[in-house]
């Protein structure tokens, strides 16, 4: 089976794709970091945010429709998570619905919430589709996250390729003879995730076959260039920018 | 001709099921074995046993090596193969065994190039085609440096020219290998001495051509099928 839908991206080439992922990693956790204490919902902030982003994905040669859909992915899960926020009592009303009442500062509250929530979601997407998944997984272990956890990832990313080829073929054998009904899928689910705890229970058999004993190792390269260089300065301008605006 | 390993009596049980039943062999040192058998004769069940990965009856002396110093290739490479890159996964062995990060990209390198896969470093695994990933799968092991390989089906699922090529790395191999397998017309090729298994007890043992000239022996084991349908028509 094959899955380009998964780091489909990340390994073409682009002045984003070449900075290092140390780099990278701490870049984003500043931008995210800037976004979330600096930006407030003024027109020169949101333009700057906006025109940066662009400019990142522009550079990134991810295409835009691509990125766009990801977002659009993740924005119920967002407005999820702000919807207490837009309900909270206080200052003027501007919206009242029978027992739901909308207030000004709420509201206010709500839309930076979201835009923080979608840039800082963005430039993490960034990351991820801009660089291929075993080097964050390296560059994460350089920084001293946990090996528990590192491995841990490790196994979701390894793993979610086994789970998705055992449903692909339950998938197509199922349909190869008849339709695809509710039971039917019943069914297809249930084998997908026996054949995938049979296979994982094989997998961990090999890796036990080959030394392993509960910490994934690996070799880190660390090479640093002037994109580096580059690329941190470009994060503290526009750190000092939000800033200032 | 030293010996490597003795299997004595050896007995694997899954639950109900008895899976291999007082097996007894040796391995020599340098001593290239094929084990065949039809499906579910226990070959994958002794090659686990022999590698120390599942519990059994019975005993297992290793004469001069510990099982660390054993590989094994599993028949399914999707199995053997789980870290995110080729180069990661063929490191993954020889990390564990502690080496130095020098002797380990030495290793990988030799490993990467005696199966013709130089350049694949990058690549992520679960994107090759089949006959890359065996190949991959024989990196992994071949980079641990072992004394004994065991090879599940190794030929499987293979077109002619990669079946060619994993014979040929195969071939090339300089310590002793245990294959396992039903494709019995290649054995010629690749061993020196055949053991039929079935039903998880061994049937035969010998040289590879006297073994594979047992044609009695061979349909009796169903690894040999009287001509077709077809054949039988015209």
């Amino acid at each position: 089976m094959k899955h380009h839908f998964i780091d489909h991206y990340s390994s073409i080439n682009s002045p984003i794709h070449s900075i290092n992922v140390s780099v990278k990693l701490i870049t984003s956790f500043i931008l995210i970091l800037s976004i979330v204490l600096l930006f407030s919902l003024e027109t020169e902030k949101l333009l700057l945010c906006l025109v940066f982003l662009t400019l990142l994905i522009a550079i990134s040669h991810i295409p835009a429709k691509y990125f766009l859909r990801n977002i659009i992915i993740l924005l119920p899960f967002i407005l999820l998570a702000g919807i207490s926020i837009l309900f909270q009592q206080g200052g003027e009303k501007i919206f009242s619905f029978g027992p739901l009442e909308i207030y000004r500062e709420s509201f206010d509250r709500f839309i930076t919430l979201i835009v923080r929530s979608i840039f800082s979601v963005s430039i993490l997407q960034l990351l991820i589709t801009t660089t291929p998944y075993s080097e964050i997984l390296k560059a994460l272990e350089k920084f001293r996250v946990p090996s528990l956890i590192v491995s841990l990832l490790g196994f979701i990313y390894r793993y979610s390729f086994i789970i998705y080829d055992e449903f692909m073929r339950a998938k197509i054998a199922a349909s190869s003879r008849g339709r695809l009904n509710l039971k039917v899928w019943s069914y297809i689910v249930s084998s997908t995730l026996l054949r995938s705890l049979e296979r994982s229970r094989k997998i961990y058999l090999s890796m036990k076959a080959r030394g392993f004993e509960g910490r994934i190792r690996t070799l880190n390269y660390t090479r640093y260039s002037q994109i580096d260089v580059a690329a941190t300065l470009v994060t503290m301008i526009f750190m000092v920018l939000l800033w200032k605006s | 001709m030293e010996k490597l390993i003795e299997i004595k009596n050896l007995s694997v049980r899954f639950e109900e099921v008895v899976a291999l039943k007082h097996v007894n062999l040796t391995i020599y040192r340098g001593e290239k074995i094929g084990i065949v058998g039809p499906n579910g004769a226990g070959k994958s069940t002794l090659l686990m046993a022999i590698k120390g990965l599942i519990d059994f009856e019975g005993e297992i002396l290793y004469y001069g090596i510990s099982p660390e110093e054993i590989g094994i290739v599993f028949q399914n490479p999707d199995v053997q193969l789980f870290m995110p890159t080729v180069f990661d996964d063929v490191a993954f062995g020889p990390l564990n065994q502690g080496l130095k990060r020098e002797k380990v990209l030495s290793r990988v390198k030799k490993a990467l190039s005696s199966t013709g896969l130089i350049g694949y470093e990058k690549r992520s695994p679960h994107h090759l085609s089949e006959g890359e990933k065996k190949k991959v799968s024989i990196a992994t092991v071949f980079a641990m440096g072992p004394e004994l390989y065991l090879l599940d089906e190794p030929l499987i699922g293979l077109d002619p020219a990669s079946r060619l090529e994993i014979m040929k790395i195969i071939c090339d191999m300089p310590k002793s290998v245990l294959i396992a397998t039903h494709e019995i017309d290649l054995l010629p090729n690749l061993v020196d001495k055949v053991v039929v298994l079935n039903s998880g007890i061994v049937v035969a043992d010998g040289g590879v051509d006297e073994i594979l000239q047992d044609t009695d022996l061979l349909i009796k084991n169903k690894l040999y099928f009287e001509p077709g349908c077809r054949e039988k028509k015209s």
